[in-house]
């Protein structure tokens, strides 16, 4: 729990689990990568772009809102090679 | 873009009722399969092409004789095994004439088939649905040949899937404003969960005439998904307060256990199982009429092309981009919309084109989706 955005209580257990909030009300998402990196997001496929990037971008206690600007690391992230 | 069924993988083949003693032909992942029970009662599976010119032994004039497979053409006979065990005018049959056989597991009523490399075929790894066997439990079920490819139906089947069962009747309602949806995606487990648990909710009609529930009710929703072929759909419906027993029996509670089977037939066909069951109204027929005439609504909805352009369905193309891992598709693991479900939020006011549902249409698919955009 961060940021006061309430969260459905976890459910999967193990190392490696991505979660991603609904944030109430918004039309944002909150992910949390399972090193503890959280972002927030508008558009979800940003999102999972920074949550796959991991640990590219990725500062545990790391928490703000990816925004449109240039400074937002969810777009260099893009061409991640595969 | 499109994606490729993935190979190495269990897939639901067939409800373990419509395999008998007869032949039954089904082709999975373009691989045409016959299947059939030994008869000591376990489902057998071989290819369904005869070795020799590759005639189809499921289709006449090839029939079954003593338990044998006697191929239509020229009378190669098959055993259970696979193995070819005669050939008419030859003394000897070559060592080498067999069918090849495909590892098959019949779980949970469901047959579920291996396609891929057999030494790879690990049963452990099938999920399980087991109240669709259980005695504490009525199912309706049916299966629709869809013509739409799996990577779409998957997406769209999700989409709609939740359309109806999350989002159902409760568009715009202050539970749905004030539940948090949280979608967790667990790459060890290749397993995608949503939750979204109401502990405070209006009781829709529907369960109220078929529970006896009155007043407000907790009503938990949870999808499991566990790529590529099987999606679950766990709904609970329990008095305010009341919460499952820490070993897991919840006897206050109802549930409805939504399931569908996502299997490619070939590269543009789908077969698609469809389960609904209840620990409730057991021997209810027109409970049973409900719910069975209510998935499968949602089961052609999904098969219909101007659906295939929802929101949703964008983060999954990202998460097919980004693919990095090998031992389960990368692109079902991240999960059809379930990524950008609670992102998508039909659930947030956005301007509705018919007027809110009646309370009795709550349950229903056609009322609770609306025009799809
Ligand atoms: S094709 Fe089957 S026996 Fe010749
Ligand atoms: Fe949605
Ligand atoms: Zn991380």
């Amino acid at each position: 729990m961060s940021g006061g955005i309430p969260e459905a209580p976890p459910v999967r257990g193990g190392d490696r689990v991505y979660r991603i909030h609904w944030v109430l009300g918004a039309d944002r998402l909150r992910g949390v990568c399972h090193c503890g990196s959280e972002r927030i997001f508008d558009d979800p496929v940003e999102l999972w772009e920074w949550l796959l990037a991991h640990p590219d971008g990725h500062e545990p206690g790391d928490v703000r809102a990816a925004g449109p600007g240039p400074t937002a690391p969810a777009r260099r992230l893009v061409a991640t090679p595969t | 873009m499109s994606i490729a069924a993935p190979r190495d993988q269990w897939y639901v083949a067939a409800y373990g009722s419509e395999i008998r003693h007869e032949l039954f032909a089904r082709t999975v992942l373009g691989e045409p399969i016959l299947f059939r029970r030994s008869e000591h009662g376990e489902v057998v599976a071989h290819s369904d092409r005869c070795v020799h010119r590759r005639f189809p032994l499921s289709q006449a004039p090839s029939r079954l004789v003593d338990g044998q497979v006697v191929c239509g053409y020229h009378g190669f006979t098959y055993g259970t095994d696979g193995r070819c065990v005669a050939v008419p005018g030859q003394t000897r049959v070559p060592r080498t004439a067999r069918l090849t056989a495909y590892p098959v597991v019949e779980l949970d009523s469901l047959v579920w088939v291996w396609i891929g490399d057999p030494a790879l075929a690990d049963p452990t790894r099938i999920p399980r649905a087991p109240y669709l066997a259980s005695p504490g439990y009525t199912t309706v079920r049916g299966m629709e040949p869809l013509a739409a490819r799996f990577s779409l139906l998957v997406d769209n089947l999700l989409d709609l899937s939740h359309e109806t069962y999350l989002h159902g009747g409760y568009i715009g309602t202050p539970e749905v404003a004030a539940t948090p949806i949280t979608t967790e995606v667990d790459d060890e487990a290749g397993v995608v969960h949503v939750s979204r648990h109401m502990d405070d909710a209006e009781c829709p009609p529907f369960y109220s005439r078929s529970t006896g529930l009155q007043g407000r009710i907790a009503r938990w929703q949870d999808i499991e998904y566990v790529p590529p072929c099987l999606y679950k759909l766990h709904s609970r419906i329990a008095p305010v307060g009341s919460v499952p027993n820490p070993d897991g029996t919840d006897p206050d509670a109802f549930h409805v256990e939504v399931v569908y089977a996502i299997t490619p037939e070939t590269e543009h066909s789908t077969h698609d199982f469809w389960m609904v069951a209840r620990d409730f109204a057991l021997d209810d027929e027109e409970v049973s009429a409900f719910l069975a005439e209510n998935n499968r609504t949602v089961v052609l909805q999904a098969s219909r092309p101007s659906t295939f352009s929802s929101g949703c369905s964008r983060a999954s193309r990202t998460a097919t981009r980004s693919s990095r891992s090998t031992s389960t598709p990368v692109a079902w693991r991240r999960g059809g919309c379930s990524p950008g479900w609670p992102g998508r939020p039909r659930a947030t006011p956005r301007p509705r084109p018919r007027a809110p549902p009646r309370p009795d249409e709550r349950w229903h698919p056609r009322s609770a989706t609306g025009p799809r955009r």
